[in-house]
């Protein structure tokens, strides 16, 4: 029995299917809408909440030396943090955390102290040592990835290389002026997220950071260390407030170390930023326009005055006193009167135009920043003292790399060439994109003017100022200068010099130009006491290390064949901030001498890796270096005879290894 | 034909069918609300959930060999049974904001599922009780007082969704127990008030239309002057009311009035769920592959939100088919309803249908957008045992139903 069939009950039910059917639309309808209609904006929505794009930084293009060794690299280390509360076994963490990171007592028990919720570990920390702790402690140990700069040789050529800021961008030297190439394009990875905020997981990367590409510079690293070793060395001998040594291959412009120092800014490259005033090193300039201009020849006789000469109201003064000096002897002994009485033979327009040709008064066009043109100033505007001046090597301000690069054109048989730190630029693949071609910038003075003031400057070595700079079994060419340092202040009047000595070897065939600059040794000022030992240091050192001056042949690239096949961020077996070699480890020097010695290898173990290294040197013996820290073991071992020039690793590591 | 006591044999194919065919369906949608990316109570969810399937099979095969009359003379005793439980969750139930659970053992029990059930059976044994139809409002009053009692206990727990759901049964009693259309809509004016309350004009222009339908119906005097009472009273009580709401019932509500206004914070269950559901597209992400879900952006997804998962993971078709089958059920139940000579039966089966219809509308329409969150399950599909083995109870009752009509007992 119903409740009655009537048309009142009839309405009663279909009221209810309606009812049911409406829901039913009404329902289905709105999930149409939500779904269909609007999901691709609801699709949206749900990847914006859970998806967060990151973004993949680019690893930086690595640097190395002309023999392929790593000066920049990127690799990556871990900022570790802990969350105590998550940690399953406190102890272990504890001993973990102790033995694997090297952590401080103190800081271990901070960073499992319960009461702390996150706790970030003070430094950085390698792969191997990420590893091995993920190994240990499961749980609560948070890792993030972090790409860092990282400088195997330490100090060694901070001015050229320059350096990285925190956010990776090149703030000095290489590292800025090649930034764009280093840099790499960053890439981006999508991460989910959950409600919480809490990151899931990294997924596949959207889009991959591109590497930056691989410079390899002009820089030797082994005359780098000398060259810095051998300033070092003068500036606590001499007190000198700075300096700088430079040394470049004047065939081909390229710098193969560079090293100023100045007090508290220990990383500016002041050589290439700040001029000064050259004194006796213009000298031999001056001479390139007489004797390319045919206004004098060597044998040509000038009265010196008994060494003292006025000049209007100046009084010129020699510190070899001579009454006759003929041209060659003038530049041997660097009298002033004699140059300044020789000077007078050229028009001050043509003085000024062999100066501007050597490079004077405009930057030398390096590829690196911050370098100054130096002071040359137009004939128009000297007055009637600036011709004896400028042949003194005064009212004109020189940087250090603009004088090395005009010694260069002496060197090289008369042309200016441009100075380079970059040989090649190489894509990550290894392949090379740019290598760089030697550039002449103009030719300054001829062949034959050249090859006599080689020989002029051989002599002012082996007989005259630059005395002390002579090496056995190897003829040297150089010019001393000691320069009153200009002080705003005081002027000329305060007994402060520059010392000097640029030197070119060997003086036949020169492959090296070595600039070296003292600023205000105390004590012994001249160039010819100063500047020139430690040219001589420099270059018995660089003669020990590498058997000569000796560069591959031009064209020729160095491949970087101590480093092939080792990327940053590849940590081989025997630690993190070790560099595999896949070459035999021992290998002739490029210079090695057909009857080269053979020398034992001595026990360097447990020395610093500088100290290790001067020692090495000083035997002979090129050095590659692996790591840094105190020295673990040489490849090959201590007692092995290798012939003279021969390559050994030094193999270094921080203490705990 | 055999005895349908001795030897029961299904007599709506269907309906059992879909019950089962959605039980199931909800175990797979609660194993998949688990796999989650973190910590979730959801996750071993379903193996409880198919240990209360298996009860609630139990339940039902003991419960379809019980007679309809046996029913009948012990629904005073079985609404009371469940009010005692309502009373004993006040005292010594648990749960998250209130109490609304009893703990027996590992296992925990919702007594306000068993109440609904308990309530509909009284208001079917009253309906049975009274040959003619009532014909007024004031005939009316054993049912209100029936549905009164477990309504205020669960809105003491406090519950105010479960509320509603009574307030439907009593709505669907009255309605089905031959109560004149107009008086129905009488009935039903003061809820349509409340819910206008927010907007004092919106309900301003409602109130002239109740007043002239009242005055075009002719009731009683007693019933227009009621009826207006109740609309007034709805309109100047909301405030008061509102501010006796718990702070998380308000701002449900408001949620859902206004889910963009602070999408962190009151709306963030809403929005979330829309977005699951509306990324799904035609076909959804995959069974378990839902990321919002897998995320934890939906908010208790193998409970209230089980339906965000399914429109998440199977799109609009696995939508459509979780309606289809509810429709289909829905149907069915109606159909024994209109079917059913016995008045009891009748009655008992709309009460069920009542219940279903307000739980899935409100379920479904909340996981979309439509109705205020209110913490309803989807029945057969939410995770649940309390709920579950009433489902299969209900469903042996509307079998029992149909076994009894065919057999012509």
């Amino acid at each position: 029995m119903n409740i009655g069939i009537g048309g009142r009950e009839l309405l009663r039910h279909r009221a209810l299917g309606l009812a049911v059917w409406l829901g039913s639309v009404v329902l289905l309808g709105r999930a149409f809408q939500l779904q269909i209609l609007e999901g691709s904006d609801w699709r949206a929505r749900a990847l914006a909440q859970h998806e967060r794009r990151v973004v993949l930084p680019a690893p930086r293009g690595s640097l190395f030396d002309r023999a392929g060794r790593p000066l920049a690299l990127s690799r990556e280390t871990y900022a570790i943090s802990v969350a105590p509360g998550e940690l399953r076994n406190r102890a272990a963490a504890k001993a973990a955390l102790r033995d694997v990171l090297g952590l401080l007592p103190s800081a271990v028990s901070k960073a499992v102290d319960p009461g702390q919720r996150w706790v970030v570990l003070p430094g950085r920390y390698s792969p191997v040592e990420k590893e091995r702790l993920e190994s240990l402690v499961r749980d609560g140990v948070y890792f993030e990835p972090t790409l860092e700069r990282f400088y195997p040789f330490g100090e060694l050529a901070a001015g050229l290389i320059g350096r990285v800021s925190l956010e990776g961008v090149g703030q000095a030297g290489v590292e800025f002026a090649f930034d764009s190439l280093l840099a790499g394009r960053p890439g981006y990875g999508v991460r989910r997220r959950d409600a919480t905020g809490a990151a899931q997981s990294l997924t596949v990367p959207a889009v991959l950071p591109s590497r930056g590409n691989d410079l390899v510079l002009t820089l030797d690293l082994d005359l780098q260390a000398i060259a810095e070793e051998a300033l070092d060395g003068a500036i606590a001998a001499t007190g000198a407030e700075g300096g700088e040594v430079l040394i470049v291959d004047p065939r081909t412009g390229d710098l193969l170390a560079a090293v100023s120092r100045r007090p508290g800014a220990p990383r500016a490259l002041a050589a290439l930023s700040e001029p000064y005033e050259p004194g006796s090193t213009l000298k031999p300039l001056i001479a390139a326009a007489l004797l390319a201009e045919r206004k004098a020849s060597l044998e040509d006789v000038v009265d010196t005055e008994g060494g003292e000469y006025r000049l209007g109201r100046r009084v010129i003064r020699d510190v070899h006193r001579a009454t006759r000096l003929t041209f060659r002897e003038v530049l041997t002994f660097s009298s002033n009167i004699g140059l300044v009485k020789f000077a007078e033979r050229l028009e001050s327009s043509a003085l000024y135009a062999y100066l501007r040709d050597f490079g004077f008064g405009t930057p030398t066009g390096v590829w690196l920043p911050g370098e100054s043109p130096g002071r040359l100033r137009r004939p128009a505007e000297w007055s009637g003292l600036s011709q004896a001046s400028v042949a003194m090597g005064y009212e004109v301000a020189v940087t250090p790399l603009q004088l090395a690069m005009a010694y260069a054109a002496i060197a090289n048989g008369g042309e200016l060439v441009r100075p380079r730190v970059v040989r090649e630029v190489r894509d990550p693949s290894g392949r090379t994109l740019w290598r760089s071609e030697p550039e002449v910038v103009r030719r300054v003075i001829p062949e034959r003017v050249a090859r006599t003031l080689r020989s002029v400057l051989a002599e002012a070595v082996s007989e005259g100022t630059g005395k002390a700079a002579r090496v056995a079994g190897i003829s040297i060419a150089g010019k001393t200068g000691t320069a009153h340092r200009f002080d705003p202040v005081t002027g000329y009047a305060g007994a402060r010099y520059t010392a000097s000595f640029v030197g070119l070897i060997p003086a036949d065939a020169p492959e090296w130009v070595v600039l070296v600059k003292l600023d205000d040794p105390r004590g012994a000022h001249y160039g010819g006491e100063t500047a020139a030992p430690v040219m001589r240091l420099a270059v018995r050192a660089a003669l020990a290390g590498t058997g000569g001056p000796a560069s591959p042949p031009l064209g020729e690239p160095v491949l970087p064949d101590a480093m092939a096949g080792v990327t940053a961020g590849q940590a081989p077996a025997t630690g993190p901030y070790i560099f595999a070699l896949d070459r035999p480890l021992v290998r002739l020097g490029v210079g090695a001498r057909e009857n080269s010695e053979w020398i034992r290898v001595p026990d360097v173990r447990g020395m610093s890796l500088r100290a290790a290294a001067r020692h090495l040197h000083n035997l002979g013996l090129k050095v590659g270096i692996a790591g840094f820290g105190r020295v673990l073991r040489t490849e090959p071992e201590a007692g092995t005879e290798v012939p003279r020039g021969a390559i050994l690793v030094v193999v270094a590591g921080p203490p705990h290894g | 034909m055999r005895s349908p006591r001795s030897q029961p044999r299904l007599a709506d194919r269907v309906l059992v069918a879909v019950a089962l065919v959605l039980a199931v369906f909800g175990i797979f949608m609660i194993y998949s609300a688990g796999a989650v990316e973190l910590p979730s109570q959801a996750t071993g969810a379903w193996r409880r959930q198919a240990l209360w399937l298996a009860l609630s099979l139990i339940a039902f095969a003991i419960a379809v060999r019980v007679p309809l009359r046996w029913l009948e003379w012990a629904a005073p005793a079985l609404y009371g049974g469940s009010l005692l439980l309502l009373v004993a969750v006040l005292v010594v139930g648990s749960g998250v904001g209130g109490r609304s659970w009893i703990r027996l053992g590992s296992m925990s029990i919702q007594p306000a599922e068993f109440a609904k059930l308990g309530t509909v059976l009284m208001l079917a044994r009253l309906g049975a009780g009274r040959r003619p139809p009532p014909e007024h409002l004031w005939d009316l009053w054993p049912y209100a007082a029936a549905v009164l009692v477990p309504t205020l206990l669960v809105m003491a727990q406090p519950d105010l969704g479960t509320a509603t759901i009574f307030a439907v049964i009593f709505l669907a009693a009255a309605f089905w127990s031959g109560l004149p259309i107009h008086r129905v809509v009488l009935v039903v004016s003061p809820l349509v008030s409340l819910a206008l309350a927010f907007s004092t004009p919106l309900w301003a222009v409602f109130f002239v239309f109740v007043v002239a339908f009242v005055i075009g119906a002719r009731p009683l005097l007693s019933e227009a002057v009621l009826t207006l009472a109740a609309n007034v009273t709805m309109g100047v009580v909301m405030l008061p009311l509102w501010h006796s709401l718990a702070p998380y019932q308000q701002a449900r509500i408001l949620a859902f009035l206004q889910p963009e206004v602070d999408p962190q914070g009151a709306g963030w269950h809403l929005i979330q769920s829309r977005v699951a559901i509306g990324s799904g597209g035609w076909f959804g992400k995959g069974f378990g592959e839902g990321t919002q879900k897998r995320l934890a952006f939906i908010p208790e997804q193998h409970t209230d939100f089980i339906f965000s998962v399914v429109g998440e993971e199977l799109g609009f078709l696995g939508a459509a088919l979780v309606l289809s089958a509810f429709a289909i059920l829905l149907w069915r139940v109606l159909r024994q309803a209109e079917r059913a000579d016995d008045r009891f039966a009748s009655v008992l089966a709309f009460g069920i249908f009542a219940m279903w219809f307000a739980h899935v509308a409100q379920n479904v329409g909340m996981t979309v957008g439509l109705t205020p969150i209110t913490g309803i399950p989807l029945p057969f599909l939410s995770y649940g045992g309390s709920f579950l083995i009433v489902s299969f109870l209900a469903i042996a009752i509307l079998e029992r139903i149909a076994l009894e009509e065919r057999s012509g007992a």
